[in-house]
């Protein structure tokens, strides 16, 4: 579990004709076994927000950092793509991130594997793999460097409705069973109301405009009542902040 | 862990247990072989019988030409210059492949050295090889270093070509992970540069290595006193048509063993992960 | 390692004028030539056979070969004999391109020796049609044929196959008739592919021809930088080489690099073509 401190972010693309504001003086805080979702439109900074948090890329000004007991935490990061090393068997792929190649890092990998069902395709190769489970596979990579953090970006966007809901629910479990922090970017409100115990939400123009918590007990089924009441509820704040229009 | 059901059930058609790679070309050929034979048998057809028309010294018949090849084979001379010739291409083409690849790294990473180098290499690939192979011969005169040079000459431009290319198809989507993952420098060359490079460097290999054993047997042909070009010049001196076909058919047969029996053996091995071409 | 992504423009820091001058990619490419020209003056006295000559010598007589029009006449002759040898190979390669690319069969009959003829070295044929057809044109002719059919009938069968599957499955659900298919779809589609044939035929049929022009004839570009040779006229040789040189990137960059960017507005990465496409060597 880490601690999450974001302070004054900001974030400006240099274009050609103008700049960009990805992340306007974002500032926010987390920690402990808690799952925050930011959600926003397409273009609103969240993914640029993770990628300063993951080191990929550099703030413009301000601060963010994630930290365990005053120290930079160990990070996952699972992305829109499975990014796997299509010349890798799936085992070495996940082999691949560890910080050492131990049999104790090595037994580690195999397990995370099973723990999303592909134990039996550890040799093959992701070319051999559907979406699905290659997403599964970047899941299982993220979770098996027994990171403190674990950032995801959309990571269900790019799947199938039946598959994306199978997923969600096998990423709740593993979260309830390993307690990390995990920042979870998404435009879909019902998938953070899902989720998360906690709903930040990013504008155009990179503005922080609203934090949420969200008191419903885990696990929580979408077709219950209470849930698709919070869902209605925290899509209207959304709509309240004139987002879906742009 | 409960997985999904619909996967579970349905695992994906696409494991292959023998998962045969960049091979999708073969059975389709296979298919035609018939045809492929029907090719073959029209051209030697076609080469006997336009061969009894006229005299065996202006066009010999296959037959004439393959009993050349085994003369040839069984001079004394024959092994002696066949190594000098290997021994030109090896060191001329290694020479070529480092060479072109630092160069066509540098070319890949920096706009600097991309404009620097950039005419020479559009240069080499259009200007004749007699040209290098004339200068070259004219600088060097009889020494060893005439066919090398130009080898390195002509042959690394088009390694460098790849290679540049090959620097720019590094995915950057991967090299993100990585930094994400914290993943150290080594590591990151190894699993994702060099596999991503690599089917560029085959490319490179098989282009540079095209050119430089036909450069390898013109330089000779101007210059040396060992290796096959001294051969084929000797051959066409003495009006022997049987003789340079001979020579060009064993210069052929190397090259093809060179691809097949080397190249694309390596290329299997290398890129087994890849999916089976569509159709 | 580099670890800003898609950060946009950098901001940098001050460079000098020395380096906004010099060190930009458009000075590399004059830096080049000069620092050759430069390591050439210094190296040429220090050989000691005295057979490469000085820059000065060479560009005496580059001056003198175009005062003379022998440059002039040997290029005129080369590049006539390579527009009759090519249009030949234009023809008879386009119809094998297509045959093989719309015919499996034929394609499986042919394959082997197009790869072949990609691969059989320029200095074969050169000496083949000296001993053949001695000197004169119809071998130089011949051989820019020969170099350049492959290219052709790679290129325009490459081209047939890749003619959109999804808009021919999309003519055979409307049962088009095969001629139109052939008008309004695979023969406009073929265009980036015909200027790579044109591309890489010519190149290599000129390559072809300047070897075959050492044997088998009396004129010509070819012929002329090695009779050069013959007479020890090196600082000839040398100039008649930098002629080759500066033709060659005049004629890539002028005509093919402009036509080809107009060519390729639409789809920028044909714009290379198929230049030996290891794929189909056996």
């Amino acid at each position: 579990m880490a601690t999450v401190n974001v302070t004054d972010l900001r974030k400006v693309f240099l274009g050609e004709d103008r700049d960009v504001v990805a992340l306007d003086s974002v500032s926010f805080d987390a920690s402990g076994h808690t799952f925050v979702s930011i959600v926003g439109p397409s273009g609103c900074g969240k993914s640029t927000l993770l990628n300063i948090l993951a080191g990929v890329e550099t703030p413009s000004s301000g601060r963010a950092d994630i930290t365990e007991n005053g120290s930079r935490a160990r990070v996952g990061y699972v992305f829109q793509a499975p990014r796997l090393l299509p010349w890798r068997s799936v085992i070495d792929n996940m082999l691949f991130v560890q910080s050492e190649r131990t049999d104790e890092t090595a037994a580690r990998a195999a397990r995370y594997l099973e723990m999303v069902g592909l134990a039996e395709y550890h040799k093959a190769w992701p070319a051999q793999l559907s979406g699905g489970m290659q997403q599964r596979v970047g899941i299982a990579r993220a979770f098996s460097i027994e990171p403190d953090a674990l950032l995801m970006d959309e990571p269900f966007s790019h799947l199938d409705a039946i598959t994306a809901r199978g997923l969600r629910r096998e990423l709740h479990s593993m979260w309830m069973e390993t307690k990390k922090t995990v920042l979870f970017v998404t435009h879909d409100v019902g998938e953070a109301v899902e989720l998360s115990d906690r709903i930040v939400i990013l504008a155009k123009g990179g503005k922080l405009r609203k934090d949420l918590t969200l008191d419903l007990p885990f696990p929580r089924d979408p077709a219950d009542d209470k849930v698709a009441l919070t869902k209605a509820e925290v899509l209207r704040e959304f709509e309240e902040l004139d987002l879906i229009a742009t | 862990m409960a997985t999904q059901d619909v996967e579970a059930a349905a695992p994906p058609a696409r494991i292959d247990t023998e998962a045969e790679g960049p091979t999708s070309e073969r059975p389709r050929r296979q298919r035609y072989l018939l045809w492929r034979i029907a090719g073959y048998i029209l051209f030697i057809g076609a080469w006997a019988f336009v061969s009894s028309l006229t005299e065996p010294y202006i066009l010999p018949s296959p037959l004439e030409v393959l009993r050349e090849m085994g003369e040839v084979v069984r001079r004394d001379d024959f092994w002696i210059n066949v190594v000098a010739t290997l021994r030109h291409l090896t060191i001329g083409f290694t020479i070529a492949f480092v060479l072109g690849t630092a160069i066509g790294i540098a070319m890949g990473r920096s706009p600097y050295w991309d404009g620097f180098f950039r005419d020479y290499v559009m240069l080499t690939l259009t200007t004749p090889g007699l040209v290098f192979a004339l200068i070259c011969v004219m600088i060097f005169g009889l020494s060893t270093l005439a066919p090398i040079v130009a080898i390195v000459l002509t042959s690394f431009p088009h390694i460098t070509v790849n290679v540049v290319e090959g620097v720019r198809a590094i995915p950057r989507d991967l090299m993100d992970m990585a930094t994400a993952y914290g993943v150290d420098r080594r590591t990151r060359i190894r699993n994702i540069v060099l596999p991503a490079i690599a089917p560029f460097l085959f490319t490179a290999i098989r282009y540079g290595f095209a050119i430089a054993w036909k450069i390898t047997a013109l330089t000779e042909l101007f210059g040396q006193t060992d290796g096959v070009g001294i051969q084929i010049r000797v051959e066409f001196l003495f009006f022997d048509i049987a003789g340079v076909l001979a020579w060009a058919f064993f210069l052929v047969g190397f090259a093809l063993v060179m691809e097949r029996l080397v190249l694309q053996r390596l290329e299997r091995r290398f890129f087994r992960w890849r999916p089976k071409a569509y159709g | 390692m580099d670890t800003t992504v898609g950060s946009g423009r950098v901001a940098r820091g001050k460079r000098s004028w020395f380096q906004r001058t010099f060190v930009t990619p458009q000075a590399a490419r004059i830096t080049a030539p000069v620092l050759f020209l430069v390591a050439w003056q210094l190296i040429a006295p220090l050989i000691p056979s005295a057979i490469l000559p000085m820059p000065a010598e060479v560009a005496e007589a580059m001056w003198e070969q175009l005062r003379d029009g022998r440059l002039v006449e040997a290029f005129s002759v080369s590049l006539l004999r390579l527009a009759i040898g090519f249009a030949v190979a234009l023809v008879v390669g386009s119809i094998l391109g297509l045959a093989m690319g719309l015919s499996r069969r034929i394609e499986a009959m042919l394959h082997d020796f197009v790869v072949v003829g990609l691969t059989f070295p320029y200095l074969i044929w050169g000496l083949l049609v000296a001993m053949w057809f001695g000197y004169g044109w119809i071998g130089p002719v011949l051989v820019v044929f020969i170099a350049g059919v492959p290219y052709v009938i790679l290129n325009m069968s490459e081209g047939v196959h890749d003619v959109s599957k999804e808009l021919r499955d999309m003519a055979a659900a409307y049962e088009v008739p095969r001629d139109r298919v052939l008008r309004h779809l695979v023969v406009p589609s073929l265009s980036p592919f015909f200027f790579a044939s044109l591309r890489y035929g010519l190149a290599n049929g000129w390559k072809g021809l300047i070897l075959a022009e050492v044997f088998a004839s009396t004129s010509g570009a070819g012929w002329h930088i090695t009779s050069m040779r013959d007479y020890g006229d090196f600082a000839g040789v040398v100039g008649f080489a930098i002629y080759f040189a500066l033709f060659s990137i005049v004629v890539e960059r002028l005509v093919f690099g402009r036509l080809s960017r107009r060519v390729f507005r639409w789809r920028p990465e044909l714009a290379r073509g198929m230049g030996d496409p290891p794929e189909l060597l056996v």
